[in-house]
């Protein structure tokens, strides 16, 4: 969808539920991704939550709660997600005269453009609604309609099962053999992944630091800090500047991702790359790790030809902080853009090992696996 | 006396709270400081050098200890204490050029000489500079100080009468010359910008992208200098937490009317790919090109090397400091309260120091300032103009004395 063309952008929002508003001050690099003023539309469509009949109110309520930030990290978004798309398939009854396939696909559709309102999808989301369409296309004519819905709910269920839940378990199994007595671990923001790995560790009782690195705006690693602490794991926290200082006692990395592309780029929140790279300038081994449904079979080099814009109301404020006002109406000035990227692009060569559920591989190991265990064989 | 004694005190105090901001500022107050620290000393008839310098050594001391991050301090402290050993020199060879003259003619009475003595200095100390300043091997290997040294083998020939007249004309001489070098060192520093905005035209070129960490007024001077010319460019601010100066910065450019984009830390090296160049301030410029600079220059530098985008470093003279850094990050690096991560009491309630061996689980790490080393340097920008970081070693021998790079005072007999 390119956002820079404006005949494709109307259409787009006569079509849309959520009616953005167009951010005044865009960033001139990013004219072809998304830029709304973020916000606006909450309130709104909370007011509408019982008039909409188009849509289910499952899905409804999750697009909510991705526009305001609630849910947040590929798997939790992936798995709410789905979840709202196995209540839909439930109360869902074909129309007569059409076929359920279609009818079902044609539905889905539209729920997913309203949720990509909301929010752009991340590539897990992206990649499991691949899945899901695969799947009602797959369903032969002669079933009938409770055994098709029947079907394809426990479908979702073994999705989110195998790619989420035990990958995860798998990947926490290969990490742990990583990790040393007396290693100093440093992760950037908040993943699930590490953050189950860590806690398994210390389980198995492990003798190591974690120093968590965090950063603006959203501050994701103090959630990660306060969960660890609970545990008693011993923890330093720092902020993105800082990790030159600190690296120096670290031996070894975790990093989450968003997707792992197929040249090896690792997408993942914004700062992971500035992570990898002092790592790597440190001669300290980077370990990314990414259940494997989360693997996309696109390339990218840099993080501005993909990308997504978050509020950039968010860095003009700092919460906690009320002498910092000096940008107090920023978008008075046409000469002042703020810019709040979502994501970075981290280059392979910054990153040692990718730990999946299909094992521990280098990063050119990566379109071998998209290709072998991508579109045909699903499970394992 | 009682007088100096309380600025010392007042400033000392500023320095151990971190009151003054800025090298610029530091640099110039401490420049005050010495100067009414040295007109306010009395100096003997003889070796007069020897008792200013011992004065601002001792003031110099302190005012390091008080602050030993801020190099400033210490830069001034041995900028003075050459301007001290300099002037004296030149005085000593216009006094040998003044007994030479006399020599000559023994019947010109005392004014005559003064004048002679006054008209030739420049000349003489010129010519005699190159035969008096390079070290010969005797000097190296006696190691006497210089100070006490060369007032006294001027005294070995000529009359006495002429000889106290000299002193003491000289004594006032020395001091005055020394005052004005110091204002002369002041000015430098407080015009330290426009030296190096004036440079800005030769490497900003039309439609640059510039990429800049935190708020750095030569910086902005630069840039705006620039603009003056009439270059169109762009500019990227990384907001530089925890301070966020970056916003400062954000505000100045676009009130002056440059194209700004703010960007966070961490977005950094997605975003220098676009970026032509980058122009930074620094907090000190060590003698190996090394720079001592805020937080997050580092991970700049290192996004910049791998892009292949220029950094510039830029600094005025009073950064330059003659030590070589070993262990930067910790032993030049401070490290600031954590409330400006974390705030008091927010993890107060998962912190329990009852358990286990009852040491903190949680450590907060705020350093103030990063390292960078000198092979990520393109480029520094200084008041005399652009040099690589393998030179800056060079300028130190216009700046500072070999004596000087240890301040202390000798408790030894010399003095």
């Amino acid at each position: 969808m390119q956002y820079d063309d404006k005949s494709r952008v109307q259409k787009l929002k006569k079509r849309s539920v959520v009616k953005p508003t167009e951010a005044r001050n865009r960033v001139e690099l990013f004219r072809h991704l998304p830029q709304y003023e973020h916000g606006t539309q909450l309130p709104v469509l909370q007011s509408k939550f019982f008039q909409l009949d188009t849509l289910h109110p499952a899905v409804y309520k999750v697009g909510l709660q991705y526009l305001s930030g609630d849910i947040c990290g590929g798997n939790a978004r992936c798995i709410a997600m789905l979840q709202a798309f196995q209540e839909a398939i439930r109360d869902y009854s074909t129309p007569p005269a059409k076929t359920l396939s279609r009818d079902l696909t044609a539905k889905i559709s539209s729920y997913v453009s309203f949720l990509i309102d909301c929010r752009p999808l991340s590539v897990s989301m992206g990649n499991a609604i691949r899945f899901l369409k695969s799947q009602i296309a797959k369903i032969p004519i002669s079933l009938s309609e409770s055994e098709a819905k029947a079907t394809l709910h426990s479908d979702i269920e073994r999705f989110i099962n195998e790619k989420i839940i035990l990958a995860d378990r798998v990947i926490v199994k290969h990490a742990v053999t990583k990790i040393r007595d007396g290693d100093v671990l440093l992760t950037y923001g908040s993943s699930s992944a590490v953050e189950m790995i860590l806690q398994h560790a210390h389980e198995l009782g492990k003798q190591f630091r974690v120093v968590i690195v965090d950063s603006r705006p959203k501050h994701e690693g103090k959630l990660l800090l306060r969960r660890l602490v609970r545990k008693g794991l011993s923890c330093t926290y720092t902020h993105i500047n800082a990790i030159s200082y600190i690296m120096h006692e670290v031996t070894r990395v975790f990093l989450g991702a968003s997707s792992v592309l197929s040249n090896g780029t690792v997408y993942s929140r914004v700062g992971t790359a500035c992570v990898a790279m002092v790592a790597y300038g440190f001669h300290i081994p980077v370990l990314v790790c990414c259940e494997a449904y989360k693997f996309h079979e696109r390339v990218q080099l840099d993080s501005i030809c993909s990308n997504e814009l978050g509020d950039p109301d968010s860095i003009s404020k700092v919460p906690g902080r009320e002498d910092i006002n000096h940008l107090d109406g920023w978008d008075k000035s046409e000469n002042l853009q703020l810019l709040n990227l979502i994501y970075d692009a981290t280059p392979s060569d910054y990153v040692s090992l990718i730990i999946t559920d299909y094992g521990m591989i280098p990063p050119t190991s990566v379109p071998v696996i998209v290709r072998e265990y991508g579109r045909g064989q699903l499970w394992i | 006396m009682p007088d100096t004694q309380v600025l010392v005190n007042d400033f000392l105090n500023k320095l151990k709270k971190r009151k003054i901001e800025g090298s610029q500022a530091t640099a110039r107050q401490t420049a005050e400081l010495l100067r009414s620290v040295i007109s306010q000393q009395r100096v003997p008839y003889t070796n007069q050098a020897g008792a200013l310098i011992d004065a601002v050594k001792a003031v110099g001391e302190q005012l390091i200890a008080a602050n030993p991050v801020e190099l400033a301090v210490g830069n001034i402290v041995r900028r003075v204490l050459h301007i001290i050993r300099e002037e004296d020199l030149s005085l000593t060879t216009a006094a040998i050029g003044g007994l030479n003259l006399s020599a000559v003619s023994d019947d010109e009475n005392d004014d005559d000489r003064d004048g002679d003595s006054t008209l030739s200095a420049a000349a003489v100390a010129a010519a005699a500079r190159s035969t008096l300043r390079p070290p010969s091997l005797q000097t190296l290997l006696e190691d006497t100080p210089v100070s006490a040294a060369v007032p006294q083998t001027s005294s070995s020939g000529g009359d006495s009468e002429g000889k106290t007249a000299d002193k003491s004309s000289r004594s006032r001489k020395l001091k005055h010359d020394v005052i004005e070098a110091v204002n002369e060192l002041i000015q430098d520093i407080v015009t330290c910008h426009e030296q190096i905005a004036e440079q800005a035209v030769e490497h900003i070129h039309q439609n640059e992208v510039i990429l800049t960490l935190g708020s750095s007024r030569t910086v902005l001077e630069f840039l705006f200098a620039a603009k003056e010319k009439k270059r169109s460019f762009r500019v990227f601010v990384a907001e530089g937490a925890p301070r966020y100066q970056g916003h400062l910065l954000a505000k100045e450019l676009v009130a002056r009317g440059l194209q700004t984009t703010l960007i966070t830390d961490s977005a950094v090296f997605a975003m220098i790919s676009r970026v032509n160049m980058v122009i930074v301030g620094a907090h000190a410029v060590m003698a190996n090109g090394g720079v001592i600079a805020p937080v997050g220059m580092n991970l700049v530098a290192l996004a910049a090397q791998k892009h292949a985008v220029p950094f510039v470093v830029l600094a005025g003279s009073h950064k330059l400091c003659p030590l070589y850094p070993h262990n930067p990050e910790v032993l030049l690096n401070e490290l600031r309260s954590p409330s400006e991560l974390l705030d008091f009491g927010e993890f107060s309630d998962c912190m329990d120091f009852g358990s286990g061996s009852g040491s903190p689980l949680l450590h907060v790490v705020n350093p103030a300032f990063d390292y960078v080393p000198p092979k990520l340097v393109s480029l520094f920008i200084t008041d005399t103009g652009g040099h690589n970081p393998s030179y800056m070693y060079r300028l130190i021998a216009d700046y500072y004395s070999a004596d000087d790079l240890v301040v202390q005072r000798r408790a030894t007999a010399g003095n």
